[in-house]
């Protein structure tokens, strides 16, 4: 059964239902239906050394968080609450995760001490600490504690001169532009609509989301330019989509 | 056969108890952990509802289990009646936990709704899942 | 108090860690407690990555403004810029940048002043007393 594109109106009518009732299976649905913002949120923090894969694993579980405990007395809209959470939970995934920035051993040192202290800070002050407040705590300069801070981030956006800033799977790709599709679905209907493809266009993203070249790496492989490649993978795209909202 | 139990009133409080006449029978939705050598294998069983009450519990007998363990531990979640994103996020955990210790965890779980949240958030391809203990145990 | 300060830097990824630098520096010494700083951290990587869009030409200018417990953070791309047109956008990378900066940041916008591409945000630190 494919779930139909709902609009905002009847979404939040869903999560007053489902703030009245707690049925768990409008939880599951509600989740199912803001899935694609959690890979795509996944897809944004993907880093080298974290792979996707794991990132849209607690995504996922941030999505359900959020969907818990969204309160539609607020005032904020459910994406915004849900990207804030999500975000939330990636950080703390990372934090947990340890280096990938080769720093110097006094800021490594420096960045292990913050942990416990802002933990334990936060305790007593009730709310989270200054960077004073931290400074004091673990007797280094306000300067250095930033730049711990700063060095001990994995959750890096992704950079600017990553060629590629387009990855991720297809169907969460498809999925940004109608969230309501679940996942089985998606791999059905792309099956079919691929079928409809030239040949040609069929293999290019074949290699851009099963294989996972880059369009440069495509380009190398079927004898085209890379704007050409790009051109077509937009085209197919779009013609997918559009496969994928008629058959809603 | 070592067995450890906990009981602690979860968030849907009804008790099962001898029906009287007239009187309705109820589920038991509060928590408990059990933990049974079988086997030599570790199972750690729990019923009732993992929320945000009760999952701090849970992760520090499954992180024990883990880090006891020579080799498998099941988790027999077939009489879990609710599970919340702090439930998933312990098993996330204790998955973690047991990559770094080498051992496996294998997850019983047959409760339609539950398999449900499994599978969309993808946790289904993470764990090992098996309906029964059966199942779950067989070499 | 009230700071001004601007920073210069050409379109390169390794150096946007001096962009995240000062604005959290500008924005600690405006009180912001760690959980705001990590928050604008990534926002204004948000913003310097969202206005570069893919090219690696040009300068990125900065300013950062403190002032009643407030930080806002203008960046302007000085170069050869191509405003991605709608077809590029096909990954919903323009939607997804609004998006986050919506839930890490209380105002954020856009703009082509003087022809060039202008991103800013605006973030208030709950910390602070008065307006």
């Amino acid at each position: 059964m494919t779930p139909s594109a709902r609009n905002p109106e009847s979404v939040r009518e869903t999560f007053m239902e489902y703030a009245d009732n707690r049925d768990e299976r409008l939880r599951n649905q509600l989740v199912e239906e803001h899935l694609g913002l959690a890979h795509q949120l996944a897809r944004r923090f993907t880093n080298r050394g974290e792979p996707y894969e794991d990132l849209v694993q607690v995504a996922s579980i941030g999505l359900v968080k959020s969907v818990e405990r969204f309160d539609t007395e607020r005032g904020v809209e459910f994406s915004t609450f849900a990207t804030r959470t999500i975000i939330g939970e990636l950080k703390r995934h990372f934090r947990d995760k340890g280096w990938a920035i080769r720093a110097p051993r006094r800021i490594q040192e420096l960045y292990l001490a913050l942990g416990p202290a802002m933990e334990s800070l936060t305790q007593q002050l009730g709310r989270p600490p200054t960077v004073p407040e931290i400074a004091e705590m673990v007797g280094a300069s306000e300067e250095s504690v930033l730049e711990a801070l700063e060095a001990g981030q994995r959750y890096r956006a992704t950079s600017i001169d990553v060629p590629d800033r387009q990855d991720g799977t297809l169907s969460s790709r498809l999925g940004q532009v109608d969230p309501g599709y679940s996942a089985t679905d998606d791999r059905l209907l792309l099956a079919l609509s691929l079928a409809d493809l030239p040949e040609r266009e069929r293999t290019i993203i074949e290699l851009r989301f099963v294989e996972g070249l880059t369009q440069s790496e495509i380009a190398a492989q079927v004898g085209l330019s890379q704007m050409h490649v790009s051109r077509l993978l937009a085209a197919s795209l779009a013609q997918l989509r559009q496969v994928f909202s008629q058959s809603s | 056969m070592r067995s450890v139990s906990t009981d602690q009133p979860g968030a849907g409080q009804a008790t099962v108890g001898i029906p009287h006449e007239g009187e309705r029978v109820s589920v038991d939705h509060a928590f408990g952990i059990s933990e049974h050598a079988e086997d030599g294998l570790l199972r750690v069983a729990v019923r009732g509802e993992v929320d945000v009450a009760t999952a701090p519990t849970l992760r520090e007998h499954l992180y024990d289990a883990v880090d006891r363990s020579s080799g498998v531990v099941v988790v027999d979640l077939s009489a879990v009646t609710f599970i919340d994103s702090t439930a998933l996020g312990v098993l996330i955990g204790a998955q973690e936990r047991s990559r770094d210790h080498g051992t496996q965890l294998r997850i019983i779980l047959n409760e339609a709704r539950i398999v449900k949240i499994f599978e969309i958030t993808g946790l289904t391809e993470l764990f090992s899942i098996f309906p029964t203990v059966a199942e779950a145990v067989a070499p | 108090m009230s700071e001004s300060v601007e920073l210069t830097i050409p379109v390169q990824s390794d150096l946007v860690v001096l962009a995240r630098l000062t604005a959290v520096t500008v924005a600690s010494r405006a009180g912001f407690d760690v959980e705001e700083l990590e928050n604008l951290r990534l926002a204004v990587d948000e913003l310097c990555v969202s206005i570069v869009n893919g090219s690696s030409a040009g300068r990125l200018n900065l300013t950062f403004v403190s002032g009643d417990g407030s930080v806002e953070v203008d960046c302007a791309l000085d170069g050869p810029t191509s405003p991605p047109a709608d077809t590029d956008d096909i990954y919903g990378e323009h939607d997804l940048s609004v998006r986050i900066l919506d839930a890490l940041v209380d105002e954020h916008g856009e703009d082509m002043g003087d022809g060039r591409r202008r991103v800013w945000l605006r973030k208030r630190s709950i910390r602070h007393e008065g307006s």
